[in-house]
């Protein structure tokens, strides 16, 4: 056990190295080999120190610190960790560290660029380590506004290009309309309970009118949701993260959307007091609603890392099926499976951080050597690239939710949670639960799709492309990450053991109630063996499987040596990337069943010889989907704003003489109504 | 030792402030730029003279130091700065302003009345001999206010800009018997800065696009 003093000073100790990456991008910001090499590697030691910390919060050690001088209007710079702070720093530094790892070579690219990167990586991961820390509201206000511009500053890094620009100021929009949302939450609270603290508002929520405090969650939730990513609030996501460097979009995909998921938690569960059961029913809707709608678009996406985005959103939908279910259980007062939902979206949150922080990371080498984003243009890289493609392979078997990997258990453990919904006594709630466990179902195998296509048209068969035939495997840093991450995903998958001892810790303490959940090494029962599976055995019996097919085709006398011939010939004399099945025709089945959704524009061109129309020399065919929630509920705002802006334009005269008679006018005014 | 007894302080301090008013109108109904700046400068000493018989009366050493440095500065320095910068530019007459000089008084004669109604409780509340000026010095603020907005060329604005700083000064000397001597230098220097960047920037908008009207701006909005 550490003492508090001890837990203190390791957190002024790695924040010290992040200052001191910050200071080395600035110092250095003219030699680029060195600014890189040493804002990455002391982000990657304070890293380590918050994984410390992490660790030493969930075995059970806490602290307080209250530093009045600091903010002293609003309370002082408070800072708390208890068990459920210290598993998001956790999360926090399973998807930094291999992301820092992975940026010592990955930005190698980024000459001009090296010491902004490093500068605002030295601000983001502090920043949102101090967020999970915060304890008051100001403190929670200034690191979340520090996490989102650091944030913005690296998607800005290849600022250059104009899809970037655009995704930056999409993405700005979005997180501050979020900051106005949690900041009027925020004052809402302060005004009703006369407090600055947050846990002080958990004690004197019961007194608060319920009607404000429904009002309060409904609009922090949307400030949360939209930082999480969520349908209707996910637009910056699918621009934003692929838009930024791979390891950026793997710490933003990966990390900061989960502190979305944090916010959200503490308000349902703590800092708004016990709520009704329909704040729950509204987070489970909007979570099946992102698991299905995300995994349709990831379906169809052609862009590598927006695919990888796409399929954040659905994830994050996951997660919330687990945090609204816990939130409906916890108003009927079932507590043990409240903390099994909640569990379950810890430990897919967790999951999705290795899985995704894996998949950013071997898509961020891909789009390095090929230069392409667009899987259509890649194809054969597992030969020249066979680490990175297996990486990619088991991150998609992980997120896939495939046995022995580590999203099976945790999307397993939700359908548990899900499907206990039969204790709640109420019947419009059952229906809820059903129809979220469909569209979760549903979802997982869109996912699996998903993956199979996104591994199948990127990976294999015949390259498509120059870049893509001359294509090298990266560099030692770069493999080394995502083969920590490969790793921690087996682990997570095999022995989830490790992972749920800290987790039901974790809810233990935070929610009151032990989650209803038996496991060891070998077993984990639901509900007193409601539902049961064994992770080890299944490991176990499908390495055999393996092994046993291995040698019973060596018994059976089958051929191992290597044949050079020609994949799937299927008679034709020429075999070109040409012929090769691709992304668009895999993703055609899907956008006609769900062409309500994606509301395809389909378009065909023939271009025939002049001769004859049977000669045809060229066809294009496109087939293009519209996203139905821009349409309808972005594209009205944004003609209002832009129609009011058009008329306040008219304040802006651009008369240094006019601007002069505001500020007369303003005073006079303001001392006429002074008097 | 006292030097005019027989004079009371408070009337002095008004005629002096009076003067201060008389001079901000005399400087709106000027046409030529060069007499303005001339009114500007007796305004200034005006102003400065008042410092020293406030200082004189309050038994304040320091505020006739400050006297000195102001008459020294917005006499002597400013003015010239002005009427070299005018030389340069060449255009003597046709300050052109947006409004007639008879809606100009108009107006100014409006903001008299509105500073003397805003400043009412400042006048009760302030127990000084001298506070009965306070708001003819505020009237001096909002003229000068007004001044900036009212002209075309930016040299008037910044005669404007300049009889603001004066009335500022002005309220300061007639409800505290001025500010600390630091504070003041402070403020003296930072303006003498001001008109020494903005003659540069007049002289150079002039070089650069044949013109200072200030409302030609307007092609620059997006």
């Amino acid at each position: 056990m550490l003492n508090s003093a001890a837990m203190l000073t390791l957190l002024a100790a790695s924040l010290m190295l992040f200052a001191g990456g910050a200071a080395g991008a600035l110092v250095f910001d003219r030699e680029s080999g060195r600014c890189r090499r040493m804002t990455h590697g002391l982000a990657l030691c304070g890293t380590v120190l918050v994984l410390i910390l992490g660790i030493a919060g969930l075995t059970g050690n806490s602290f307080e610190l209250l530093l009045p001088r600091i903010l002293p209007l609003a309370g002082g710079l408070a800072l708390g960790l208890d068990r459920l702070s210290a598993f998001f720093l956790l999360t926090i530094a399973v998807g930094v560290i291999p992301s820092t790892l992975f940026a010592v070579g990955y930005t190698r690219q980024y000459r001009q660029e090296q010491a902004l990167l490093g500068f605002a990586l030295n601000v983001f991961v502090p920043a949102m380590m101090l967020v999970v820390l915060s304890r008051n509201v100001l403190t929670f206000l200034v690191f979340w506004e520090a996490m989102s511009l650091a944030s913005y500053f690296l998607v800005m890094t290849e600022k250059d290009r104009d899809e970037t620009r655009s995704a930056g100021w999409l993405y700005m929009v979005m997180t501050h309309a979020g900051l106005a949302c949690l900041l009027i939450g925020f004052l809402a609270m302060l005004q009703a309970t006369g407090s600055f603290s947050m846990p002080e508002w958990a004690r004197a929520a019961e007194g608060v009118d319920s009607g404000v405090r429904s009002l309060v969650f409904l609009v922090m939730a949307a400030g949360f949701l939209s930082k999480a990513g969520a349908i209707p609030f996910h637009v910056w996501l699918p621009r934003a993260h692929p838009a930024a460097p791979s390891h950026v979009s793997a710490m933003m995909s990966g990390v900061m959307i989960k502190l979305g998921v944090y916010g959200l938690i503490r308000i349902g569960f703590e800092w708004l007091g016990p709520g009704p059961g329909w704040w729950g029913v509204l987070i489970m809707i909007v979570g099946a609603v992102s698991a299905l709608l995300g995994v349709l678009y990831a379906l169809i996406d052609s862009d590598l890392k927006c695919l990888l985005a796409y399929s954040s959103v659905e994830n994050i939908g996951v997660i919330l099926l687990g945090v609204g279910a816990g939130l409906v259980f916890r108003s009927y007062n079932l507590g043990s499976l409240a903390a099994l939902a909640l569990m379950a979206a810890l430990y897919h949150s967790l999951n999705h951080t290795v899985f995704k922080g894996l998949l950013f990371l071997s898509a961020g080498s891909v789009v390095h050597v090929t230069g392409t984003r667009i899987t259509e243009e890649m194809g054969g890289l597992l030969k020249r690239m066979p680490h990175t493609g297996a990486f990619f392979l088991i991150g998609s078997l992980a997120i896939s939710a495939m046995p022995p990997f580590n999203g099976f258990i945790s999307e397993w453990l939700t359908f548990q949670s899900l499907l206990l919904s039969f204790r709640v006594p109420e019947q419009f709630i059952n229906l809820v639960f059903a129809l979220c466990i469909a569209s979760l179902a549903l979802t997982a195998g869109l996912a699996a799709a998903c993956f199979v296509r996104a591994f199948g048209i990127t990976f294999l068969a015949l390259p498509r492309g120059q870049a893509v035939e001359q294509a090298h495997e990266a560099d030692w840093t770069m493999r080394t990450s995502m083969g920590l991450l490969a790793l921690a995903c087996l682990t997570l998958g095999v022995a989830p053991v490790l992972a749920l001892r800290v987790l039901s810790g974790a809810v233990n303490e935070f929610l009151g109630a032990a989650p209803d959940l038996s496991f060891d090494w070998s077993n984990i029962a639901a509900a007193s063996a409601f539902g049961t599976i064994a992770p080890l055995w299944v490991a176990v019996i499908l390495a055999l499987l393996m092994l046993a097919a291995w040698v019973g085709l060596r018994v059976y006398g089958a051929n191992f040596s290597r044949r050079y011939y020609e994949t799937w010939g299927c008679g034709r004399a020429v075999q070109t990337a040409d012929f090769e099945y691709t992304a668009a025709a895999f993703a055609n089945p899907f956008k006609r069943v769900f062409a309500f959704l994606y509301r395809p524009v389909e378009e065909t061109e023939i271009e025939a010889h002049s001769e004859s129309r049977f000669f045809v020399k060229t066809i294009t065919y496109r087939h293009e989907s519209r996203s139905i929630i821009e349409d309808s509920i972005y594209a009205p705002i944004v003609a209002t704003v832009r129609r009011l802006a058009a008329k306040a334009r008219t304040v802006q005269s651009g008369n240094v003489h006019g601007y002069l008679l505001y500020i007369l006018a303003a005073l006079l005014t303001l001392l006429l109504f002074a008097k | 030792m006292v030097l005019f007894p027989e004079l009371p302080f408070a009337r002095v301090a008004n005629l002096l402030s009076f003067l201060f008013l008389l001079m901000s109108f005399l400087l709106i109904i000027r046409n030529s730029l060069s007499a303005q700046v001339r009114m500007f400068a007796v305004q200034s000493g005006v102003l400065s003279a008042l410092a020293a018989v406030v200082a004189h009366f309050g038994g304040s050493r320091e505020l006739f130091g400050v006297a000195v440095l102001f008459a020294f500065i917005k006499v002597i320095v400013i003015p010239r700065v002005l009427t070299r910068a005018v030389s340069k530019i060449g255009i003597q007459r046709a300050v052109a302003p947006y409004l007639g000089t008879s809606v100009t008084l108009g107006i100014c004669a409006g903001l008299v009345v509105v500073a003397f109604y805003v400043m009412a409780p400042v006048m009760e509340s302030n127990r000084l001999p001298t506070a009965d000026g306070i708001p003819l010095a505020f009237a001096g603020v909002l003229i000068g206010f007004f001044t900036t907005v009212n002209r075309r060329r930016a040299l008037t604005q910044i005669l404007g800009f300049l009889m603001l700083e004066n009335g500022i000064f002005m309220v300061a000397l007639l409800a505290t018997y001025g500010v600390p001597l630091i504070v003041e230098m402070g403020v003296f220097l930072d303006v003498l800065v001001a008109v020494l960047i903005l003659e540069v920037f007049v002289y150079r908008i002039k070089h650069n696009f044949d013109s200072i009207e200030v409302s030609q701006m307007g092609a620059l909005r997006g």
